[in-house]
């Protein structure tokens, strides 16, 4: 991860050099900061990356852990692409039973009232409490 | 002292409304109960609500947050005592000896000292907020863009060492937020950063949505990789109020801890876990049987909890006289005022003075509303605390995404969302702290401007930050902050 943050900050050096330089008069210039940061996000990403002991943390190792992420980012993708398509009241159920479903909630009973209602719940609150615009 | 007590009296007048009365108390119980909730801190809790307050007056918003704020703190001890399951960082000591004193069947009296702690800790600290609210004002307002840029410094690098496992780590994810931050139009010339031809990009990345994926998505896609399942105590509860033993034996360590917190609060970059961690041990320390610590001693619980809520109250001191956040909870409110077009700092004090006292006195209110909802109500939180996880996760996740969407009605934002989700899950892993991300992103364009002006003021001279004391003086210390762990390291190594 360390390296990964080091990559990042050359690429921002990269990318800031692309920017104006600055005009005399007024100090340092759009590029500077990005520059300065990415320098020291460079540095510092190399020393944490190659410090020794910067395991990552160990979770309880579960058999289900790859299918519930996976599931979980799915549903999440799923849920931006559709929610203008399908509206927020279809999407968020939608969203709520198969999540529920993919975490092992089985009784169907629980996850349709808990999609349901939570999906009426919020948008009680935000469309209609707050007037919040949803599609 | 007069001036006080009149710019109280007002502040009074605005908290009482029964409007913001209304409002105090949703924040306070809306806090608790998300804050209730394992794995949402008080950052997180105050993040995922602030959408609510979207389109109030901005004082009554104010008052609701920091009712959230405050109510947040007191959830996160709840779960800590009952699953020893810290709901944020700054209830991790709360764990050792609460747990243990459930464990006990003592959960009663470790919830009520705990919320007696917070109440003491939290009124103490606004009396302190108050008074030390004016002469810091008369200073802050000698501030000029250096003092700015240094004190902003100050916090970020202070933020980014303390929390998380190494100081490297810290200032690394600082760097990376205030790079972030770059991301927009140049706050002084306009031109276009990093947007990529994406429209929404031009004002930059919204820090909501940003601190919504790194904190709440993030600990969603965390805990959807354990078991989902959790230890819970089932022991019922009996007897909330604690013993006179135990009265006895907390009778100097609210005092204690409520100063500790304070005063570590108010330093910038310091906040409420900090502040946790030091009152335990210095509580510890004093003990006559600090031996005991650990296996569910009342104080145990009574030093973090009542530290912690006055550290809270203590990061408002820089935030609201300064305009500089102590925490990463601060940075949040610090946003949210942005959002509502308000700048923290002396100037509101002058301005909105209506705005602040209302703030101040809100916050007396809040605190008595918190115990008087809380001892009660403890049930009901117990019972929240216990909804399995497989239906808690994919609510957090709809809250977060029907709360990114109302503030700023763009899908684009929900994939700032998403996308930070991973990318705090990811950081989360590799044991990189987050919060100073969120401070980099809040602060990175006024660090950069204070930067600049400075500059202009001094037409090219760099020099300009050390010809003025305080910014000097914030500038060595910062030095001094950074030398340190880099000395450090250079000595070991040399000794081998």
């Amino acid at each position: 991860m360390g390296a990964a943050m080091a990559l990042l900050g050359v690429i921002a050096v990269a990318g800031a050099l692309r920017l104006p330089e600055a005009l005399i008069d007024e100090g340092p210039g759009t590029r500077f900061l990005p520059i300065l940061l990415g320098l020291v996000m460079a540095i510092l990403g190399a020393a944490v990356a190659f410090r020794p002991g910067g395991q990552a943390r160990a979770t309880d190792a579960d058999p289900g852990r790859w299918r519930r992420l996976l599931a979980t980012a799915l549903a999440i993708v799923l849920y931006i692409v559709l929610f203008e398509r399908l509206g927020f009241l279809a999407t968020s159920t939608l969203f709520l039973a198969g999540l529920l479903g993919a975490y092992g909630e089985r009784r169907w009973p629980v996850v349709g009232a808990v999609a349901a209602g939570a999906t009426v719940l919020t948008y009680l609150v935000f469309a209609v409490w707050l007037k919040v615009p949803l599609p | 002292m007069t001036e006080i007590v009149q710019s109280l009296a007002l502040g009074f007048s605005v908290a009482l409304t029964p409007t913001n009365l209304f409002y105090c108390l949703l924040g306070v119980a809306g806090g608790t109960l998300i804050g209730v909730l394992p794995g949402i801190g008080p950052v997180t809790t105050v993040a995922i609500l602030l959408p609510l307050t979207f389109g109030m007056n901005p004082t009554s918003a104010l008052i609701m947050l920091a009712g959230i704020y405050y109510g947040s703190q007191y959830g996160g001890s709840t779960t800590a005592i009952l699953i020893n399951t810290p709901g944020e960082t700054s209830s991790v000591m709360t764990c050792l000896d609460g747990y243990r004193m459930a464990r006990q069947g003592r959960a009663g009296p470790a919830l009520g000292m705990a919320a007696i702690g917070s109440f003491v800790a939290g009124t103490a600290s606004v009396i302190l907020l108050m008074l030390l609210a004016r002469p810091l004002v008369k200073v802050a307002l000698g501030f000029g863009p250096a003092e700015y840029f240094a004190l902003m410094l100050l916090a970020l690098c202070t933020l980014g060492g303390i929390v998380g496992e190494s100081v490297a780590k810290g200032l690394l994810m600082a760097a990376f937020g205030l790079l972030l931050g770059t991301i927009g139009s140049d706050p002084m010339t306009g031109s276009p950063r990093f947007t990529f031809e994406i429209p929404s990009l031009l004002d930059g990345l919204d820090f909501l949505p940003v601190t919504l994926g790194l904190f709440a998505v993030a600990e969603v896609l965390t805990t959807a990789e354990g078991s989902l399942r959790q230890q819970i105590y089932d022991r019922p509860i009996t007897g909330i109020w604690p013993t006179r033993a135990d009265w006895r034996a907390c009778r100097f360590t609210l005092p204690r801890a409520t100063l500790i917190g304070f005063i570590v609060g108010v330093l910038p970059g310091a906040g409420a876990t900090l502040a946790s961690i030091l009152a335990y041990m210095a509580e510890k320390r004093v003990s006559r049987h600090p031996e005991r610590f650990g296996t569910g001693v009342i104080e145990g619980v009574a030093a973090p909890e009542t530290a912690n809520n006055a550290a809270s109250g203590g990061a408002m001191v820089p935030l609201l006289t300064l305009g500089v956040p102590g925490s990463g909870t601060t940075a949040v409110l610090l946003g949210a005022l942005m959002l509502y077009g308000l700048r923290p700092g002396p100037l509101l004090f002058e301005k909105n003075p209506d705005l602040v006292w209302g703030l101040i006195a809100s916050m007396y209110i809040g605190n008595v509303l918190l115990l008087v909802l809380n001892l009660p109500l403890i049930g009901l939180w117990v019972r929240l605390a216990r909804v399995p996880p497989r239906v808690l996760l994919p609510l957090i996740l709809i809250f977060c995404f029907t709360g990114t969407y109302a503030v700023s009605n763009n899908v684009f934002d929900l994939y700032v969302l998403a996308t930070f989700g991973v990318v705090g899950w990811a950081l989360q892993r590799h044991g990189f702290p987050v919060a100073p991300v969120v401070l980099g992103l809040i602060l990175g364009p006024m660090l950069e401007t204070h930067f600049r002006r400075a500059l202009i003021l001094s037409r090219g001279d760099w020099w300009f930050f050390l010809d003025r004391p305080i910014a000097a003086t914030l500038v060595g210390a910062v030095v001094l902050y950074l030398a340190l762990p880099v000395g450090a390291w250079a000595w070991r190594r040399a000794r081998g």
